[in-house]
């Protein structure tokens, strides 16, 4: 009997197999056992940037019916991914806030999101994009966002985040949108006060908030410079 | 009793530091000294994702060593052990960790059902409470499977054909229509709900673990799309079965010995005579011999069972 083999069992196969990985597991929280990639990399400048002029703006809120229409196939507000509000006791030319995606260079939306469903998409100019379906509803994205009001917001529909794709997807709209296309607000838009670039704009307020005016506005009797 | 004590305070300990780490976790403490300041609050799913397979391993580790099943007996009160300590701290903390998940899941919206929270904190805080309910369900299960397949107690909880029209026969007689059939341990309803049980339940594992993926690996959108599908689909399953198994299980009075003995563990021998005729075939030989220092302690009841 001393010199049998002893031979291993189910339990005992399941008792050293489960112990040792736990063993792996709690390991790579240490300092030197993780397995996490330590690269540093650089998220790629977006190829598109929407600007805004808040003193051309007449508050029709065009824009936002027609990018819930574009992305969503419906007119609702709540859905809209670029967002103007306009305060009732604060006079012209503070009275309307533009809130359109920046399309960050270093967007903290992206490095916020765990799912990587928020990144750069390479194939339509790195614009920073929702892959709604890898989306898990964290809603840090909005969080990070530093920009009040947020330019990531929540389709409380279909229960993820959402921002603006300068229309690269627009399901509900025959045109071409992107960097090289066309862009449903601007399109839309009776005043002409948001415009397309490709040029990367001064990261301030007024690098995206400038003067679209024209000498036919100057007409009206409103400022242009 | 005192087991079972220690246990229900130690699950609810377990619980509760783990509500604290869930609440504490999901706090953006931007204006906090001493902190650089954070927009994002701390996603357990993402830093501590180590603890899903640790709970899986340690499941089947603890399962592992669960001695094979014991015969039961009748004791010298005329009662007869039903549910183990195993099976209490198995049933109400996989029962806990359910309630909690479906909790979080819901106000977090599935499927049709809207999502009833706003503020990114509370998300989080229900985000991390997810977190923690799914490690504990996912011990629960994985230390339930392994036990039950190395000691065989799957068997007894597998359905067989007869089962069908044994459970018909045993909700027509409790309805006063025809005789009761003979049941085992296990009524043939609730071996019939097991595998059913077993379907949702490993659904909703296995979405929910590509679910967890993606916070390690890119995982493809289409993928992820149909693990949230299947994971909200096995949710609503879930609670609809679990709503028939509150019913059947607490609420009408028929099955009140039972719900009792998954607190106490025990049931009584009229009860198990009357309705585990089967069973009760099996154990009626098996008395416990009267120890001493017992029939010092209870002399009467020792000399007359509740026969």
């Amino acid at each position: 009997m001393a010199n049998e083999p002893r031979k291993a069992s189910r339990r005992d196969f399941l008792k050293v197999g489960s112990a040792s990985l736990i063993g792996l597991s709690v390991g790579t929280l240490f300092p030197g056992g993780t397995w996490l990639d330590n690269k540093i990399y650089a998220i790629p400048a977006s190829e598109g940037y929407l600007l805004v002029d808040t003193k051309k703006c007449a508050g029709c809120l065009s824009c936002m019916l027609a990018c819930s229409l574009t992305h969503e196939g419906k007119e609702n507000l709540s859905l809209s991914r670029i967002q103007i509000m306009q305060d009732s006791f604060v006079g012209f030319p503070n009275d309307i806030t533009m809130s359109q995606c920046r399309q960050c260079a270093y967007p903290p939306c992206v490095e916020a999101c765990p799912t990587k469903a928020l990144h750069a998409d390479e194939n339509n100019g790195n614009i920073r994009v929702v892959e709604t379906g890898k989306c898990i509803g964290c809603q840090r994205c909005i969080e990070a966002c530093p920009y009040d009001s947020n330019r990531v917001v929540w389709n409380h529909e279909s229960k993820h985040s959402q921002k603006c794709d300068l229309c690269a997807n627009t399901p509900f709209w025959e045109e071409e949108g992107g960097p090289d296309g066309k862009q449903a607000c601007v399109a839309v838009c009776p005043m002409n006060a948001i415009k397309f670039t490709k040029t990367i704009p001064t990261q301030s307020d007024s690098g995206y908030n400038v003067n679209l005016r024209n000498v036919h506005y100057g007409k009206t009797g409103f400022p242009t410079n | 009793m005192l087991a079972r004590l220690f246990i229900a305070i130690g699950v609810f300990i377990g619980l509760g530091f783990g509500a604290y780490w869930a609440y504490d976790a999901s706090r953006l403490y931007v204006f906090q000294a001493g902190y650089t300041g954070s927009y994002t609050y701390n996603l357990l799913f993402e830093s501590a994702v180590w603890a899903i397979p640790v709970a899986i391993l340690l499941g089947i580790l603890i399962g592992s060593f669960a001695k094979d099943g014991h015969e039961s007996y009748i004791d010298a009160q005329g009662k007869v052990l039903r549910h183990d300590e195993t099976m209490f701290f198995q049933h109400w903390s996989h029962a806990l960790a359910t309630l909690l998940l479906i909790g979080t899941g819901i106000s977090l919206g599935v499927l049709m059902f809207p999502r009833f929270l706003s503020n990114p904190q509370d998300v989080g805080f229900a985000i991390n409470l997810h977190f923690i309910a799914a490690s504990l369900f996912l011990f629960t299960v994985f230390f339930h499977v392994t036990k039950n397949i190395l000691t065989g107690e799957i068997k007894e909880n597998m359905p067989e054909a007869h089962d069908i029209p044994d459970a018909i026969g045993h909700y027509k007689a409790m309805l006063g229509f025809g005789k009761q059939p003979e049941e085992g341990k296990y009524l043939a309803s609730e071996k019939l709900s097991y595998p059913v049980w077993g379907v949702l339940v490993g659904g909703i594992i296995l979405s929910g673990l590509i679910k967890v993926s993606a916070y390690i690996w890119n995982m493809p959108e289409g993928l992820m799309i149909a693990a949230t599908l299947i994971h909200g689909i096995c949710t609503v399953g879930i609670v609809l079965v679990l709503i028939v198994h509150v019913f059947l299980g607490a609420i009408i009075p028929p099955s009140w010995p039972l719900i009792r003995s998954m607190i106490t563990g025990y049931v009584t021998e009229d009860y198990v005579k009357a309705h585990h005729v089967k069973w009760y075939k099996e154990i009626k030989g098996n008395r416990k011999p009267i120890a001493d220092e017992s029939v010092e302690a209870l002399p009467n009841k020792a000399e007359t069972p509740s026969v």
